[in-house]
């Protein structure tokens, strides 16, 4: 299966005050700066935060952009990975999984973001923003759900779940995957965070 | 899952010149990764595509301290002079007069989400635009749109920007007539019109209905059009007073009256008349004085209107001009819902504030007009489908996006209004407000825009959020002042027009440079945007809310009854209105106050350092150099088609090539030649091939000859030899081309 040209991950926050969103934009611009992410190419701070259920603040980059997303009024972090995704669907799923936990990772251990993240890691939203190869239809889960099953496994453990989310068809394709096994276990250390 | 490409996919759906223009720019791109095709002449090809630069796509980016590299992988590749090619910018799409259907707001939606940050910006030209895209995705993106007949087709660079016009035309109670037909009509006659390729700059038009409102701001138009009834030989007649020569940017200037009233059977022949004039005496090398305001003030509008009446004589008739007229009599909205009053309808909590700040009753009985009030002009991916859904439900396709940054739902049954706001507000649209304090416009700024000095948009969420708070407990008087905030003198937010406008600039403190705005007081938003206001002075960007807040209180406290904005800052006079301002213009020193010296938004330490090169005005290229860019284009297309084994294609490619380079150098001689090969051929030979004009010195008409052959002979079946063959001819015919008119270098006399 043919990687799609974008795929996203979004893990949820336990919690997330809302009008503490401004706490990300001063570190998202450090992290550009101090060039925190090995092999991204980051951009620029987006602030979104006026509109309703949106991506509030966005960590732009060449390879992917990392938002703190308010979708469906869930707060979680997205990982977009819009360029580079692989030769497969299994590759571009195994980078943007291991990308989104690593941000994740650092975002919790960033030390102006000390105890405010909190972020849940043992379930998933996927969404695949490629409406012509991979159409929001039941079919294509099907397919989808079978290439995703060893990566995923990796991640969350050998119980981990893949559902359809039948939203609006004009969405994207969109899975839920949740396991008994938090994703981000399997970290490797991230980059030091210099100030 | 079949991986098709979207061309393929849409190729049933798109309108096949739409889909053309496309695979051009596709090929232009390719050509320009070749290194042949020049980045300034690709730079206005793309500009011309909507694909638009963004801040920081030099590859530099200051962070506070010093300017750091962004590492592209591609650091030598450039899709513009000192732009790189990795860079993601914008892609602007034009919607004419504003409207869009729920379906084409899918679309936008969709690929919002697919190729962008999933956010929709309306901007205050009616048109949509995208940011953080990359160029790669810009040919599937407009072929999603063409499938849904939009084009992005001279959304930016040197052309016809999106005709604008007043929102509630049609449905508005004071409206000479529904301008709507009209400003479709002239839309569409004026994209990709040859007359309107060989601009110095944009050019911008906009339709209006009434006169004392604000309507479609007419007076700040490069072409106004103010509809006019009139009684002529016992009967009434439409037409337009016509201005032209109105602008912001850094000098505004008011339009002047071109014409007091125009037939509607005159209106697009003089709005093509005018366009000639400009192309032919704009200025072309200064891009700071190339806008057609500084024409018509150095001519003097009664010399430009001798011009212009003098250049109508001389058109080639064209039965476009009138065409439309014929469907003007079924030019009709149909509401989606029979008209109901709300009476007796049940009214959710809210309702009454939006109702009086968001419902315009439209003349029809029963109907009225909703805005969806946007917060700078953002929506995302999901609330444009819900939008789009409820505009289904009760309005059908009539959707307008307004200069304003919102959006209007037309046609909605009274009755509907508790139902449709209770369907706005879960989904984050029902805000109140439209129109008022809290209402704020504001150009992209330092967000994204390359000569952004402060931050627009930071300031405007600040001052959003502030008065919002207290929208309640503030006076009428206060409600009712509109807030404009640009990031630069460029305008873009209309800070001209505003009762309280801002545009940001820069000043220094000690070692330290603090973002200010200048405070610009009374313009009048009324009467078409009636009169500019007046700069009183700058003050620190972090001051701007306690400024707001003390000029609107001493309005408030010393108005007379029914006295205006404008009039009072009329009255007070320059010197009191900059005496409020005096307390905060003394500048605190980093130490004091290090807050004050980093943006709205963005806490890096204020900069100068990433500002660029603009595009607004594009890049100035010859008429020539655009249009023999599309020739090399097709010529690549031609090479595509022939390793793909399509011999036909190829050679309709190769040929048709040649034409148009031919076309590109008759028409340095004479701009009417049309679109027909038999005339530009007869044209090319009697200017350039009789002449010798074209012909080299080593190989004399040659490469002439293989246009005269092909044209006079078709090859009813090539094959891989022969299209091969004319692909290599129609390299070498565009290389004489070039280099004829290299020769010549310009220096022709026109011949109109």
């Amino acid at each position: 299966m043919i990687a799609p040209q974008r795929l996203t991950v979004k893990f949820f926050f336990e919690t997330l005050d809302p009008n503490a969103l401004s706490r990300f934009i001063p570190v998202f611009h450090r992290w550009i700066g101090d060039a925190v992410m090995p092999g991204e190419i980051l951009i620029d701070v987006a602030d979104y935060k006026h509109v309703y259920q949106g991506p509030a603040v966005v960590l732009v980059g060449f390879y992917a952009d990392y938002i703190i997303d308010l979708a469906h009024g869930q707060a979680g972090l997205r990982y977009v990975r819009k360029r580079q995704t692989g030769t497969s669907f299994a590759d571009a799923l195994r980078l943007s999984l291991h990308q989104a936990v690593s941000v994740g990772d650092l975002l919790a251990k960033d030390p102006d973001l000390q105890g405010f993240v909190d972020l849940r890691t043992n379930d998933a939203i996927f969404t695949i923003p490629d409406r012509l190869r991979y159409p929001n239809e039941e079919a294509t889960f099907a397919a989808v759900r079978l290439a995703a099953f060893p990566v995923v496994k990796e991640f969350f453990g050998d119980d981990v779940e893949i559902d359809y989310l039948a939203n609006d068809p004009r969405e994207p394709l969109t899975l839920r995957v949740h396991g008994p096994r938090a994703a981000a276990g399997l970290l490797v250390e991230p980059q030091a965070i210099t100030r | 899952m079949t991986a098709v490409s979207w061309k393929e996919a849409l190729s049933t759906q798109m309108d096949s010149d739409l889909a053309h223009e496309i695979d051009i720019f596709e090929g232009e791109m390719e050509l320009v990764r070749q290194g042949k095709l020049d980045k300034r002449v690709f730079a206005e090809k793309r500009l011309r595509r909507g694909v638009y630069g963004q801040r920081y796509d030099n590859g530099q980016r200051h962070d506070g301290v010093q300017s750091q590299t962004l590492a592209y992988p591609e650091p030598v590749s450039y899709k513009g002079p000192n732009t790189l090619w990795d860079a993601p910018g914008m892609q602007r799409i034009k919607v004419p007069f504003g409207g869009v259907t729920p379906e084409q707001l899918d679309v936008i939606a969709q690929v919002a989400d697919e190729y962008s940050t999933g956010i929709l910006h309306v901007t205050t030209r009616q048109d949509f635009q995208l940011h953080y895209v990359h160029i790669e995705d810009t040919p599937d993106l407009m072929r999603r749109l063409a499938a849904v007949g939009i084009t992005t087709r001279e959304a930016c660079g040197n052309s016809v920007r999106n005709v604008t016009c007043c929102p509630f035309a049609g449905v508005c109670r004071t409206e000479a007539f529904d301008t709507t037909p009209h400003a479709k009509a002239l839309a569409q006659f004026l994209l990709g019109h040859d007359d309107v390729q060989d601009f110095g700059r944009k050019f911008k038009i906009a339709f209006s209905g009434c006169e004392d409102e604000a309507c479609g701001l007419v007076m700040m138009n490069d072409l106004g059009l103010l509809a006019q009834v009139q009684e002529i030989g016992g009967q009434l007649k439409r037409g337009f007073r016509v201005y032209v020569g109105g602008g912001l940017g850094t000098v505004p200037y008011q339009a002047k009256v071109l014409s007091e009233f125009t037939p509607e059977e005159e209106l697009l022949p003089l709005a093509q008349a005018v366009c000639r004039v400009f192309a032919r005496l704009g200025e072309k090398r200064n891009r700071n004085q190339a806008r057609i305001k500084f024409l018509v003030a150095k001519l003097g509008i009664d010399e430009f209107r001798r011009l212009v009446e003098e250049e109508r004589q001389t058109m080639p008739f064209d039965d476009r001009w009138t065409a439309y007229l014929d469907t003007l009599p079924q030019f009709r909205e149909e509401p989606a819902r029979p008209a109901a009053t709300l009476n007796g309808s049940e009214q959710p909590a809210g309702f009454d504030a939006w109702y009086r700040t968001n419902v315009y009753p439209q003349r029809q009985t029963g109907y009225a007009v909703a805005t969806v009030n946007l917060p700078l002009g953002d929506l995302t991916a999901q609330q444009a489908w819900s939008l789009a859904d409820i505009a289904r439900k009760y309005v059908g396709d009539h959707i307008r996006t307004t200069v304003e940054q919102n959006i209007v739902l037309r046609w909605i049954s009274e009755k509907d209004l508790p139902a449709v706001y209770t369907e706005l507000a879960a989904i984050g649209l029902g805000n109140a407000g439209a129109g008022t304090i809290v209402d704020i416009t504001a150009c992209p700024g330092t967000d994204t825009c390359k000569l952004g000095i402060a931050s627009s948009r930071g300031l405007a969420r600040e001052l959003r959020t502030r008065l919002a708070a207290r929208n309640a407990s503030l006076p009428d008087a206060i409600k009712e002042l509109k807030i404009k905030i640009s990031g630069c003198f460029n305008s873009c937010g209309h800070h001209h027009v505003a009762d309280i406008g801002f545009f940001g600039n820069s000043r220094r403190s000690g070692n330290y440079k603090l973002p200010h705005f200048q405070v610009v007081l009374g313009g009048r938003w009324q009467d078409n945007a009636g009169s500019y206001g007046l700069a009183v002075g700058a003050v620190p960007a972090k001051s701007v809310p306690d400024v707001v807040d003390v000029i609107t209180e001493r309005y408030v406290h010393e108005r007379q009854p029914g006295e205006s904005f404008q009039s009072w800052i009329g009255r007070i006079g320059k010197k009191r209105a900059r005496a409020l301002l005096e307390p905060f213009m003394q500048l605190p020193t980093y130490e004091e106050r290090p807050d004050f010296f980093s943006d709205w938004g963005d806490p890096r330490v204020f900069s100068l350092g990433d500002i660029g090169v603009g595009e607004c005005a594009g890049e100035v290229v010859s008429l020539f150099s655009m249009e023999i860019a599309t020739a090399e284009s097709t010529a690549f297309d031609a090479q595509v088609a022939l390793e793909e084994g399509d011999y036909q294609r190829a050679d309709e490619m190769a040929y048709r090539a040649m034409i148009l380079a031919a076309r590109a150098l008759v028409r340095t001689q004479y701009q009417d030649v049309g679109d027909d090969p038999d005339r530009i051929v007869h044209e090319f030979r009697r200017r350039f091939y009789e002449t010798r004009l074209f012909f080299d010195q080593y190989v004399k008409g040659k490469f002439g000859r293989y246009l005269l052959d092909r044209h006079a002979h078709p090859n009813p079946n090539p094959d891989a030899d022969s299209s091969h063959r004319l692909i290599e001819e129609a390299l070498l015919f565009i290389e004489a081309t070039h280099a004829c008119e290299a020769r010549i270098n310009g220096n022709i006399s026109l011949d109109l």
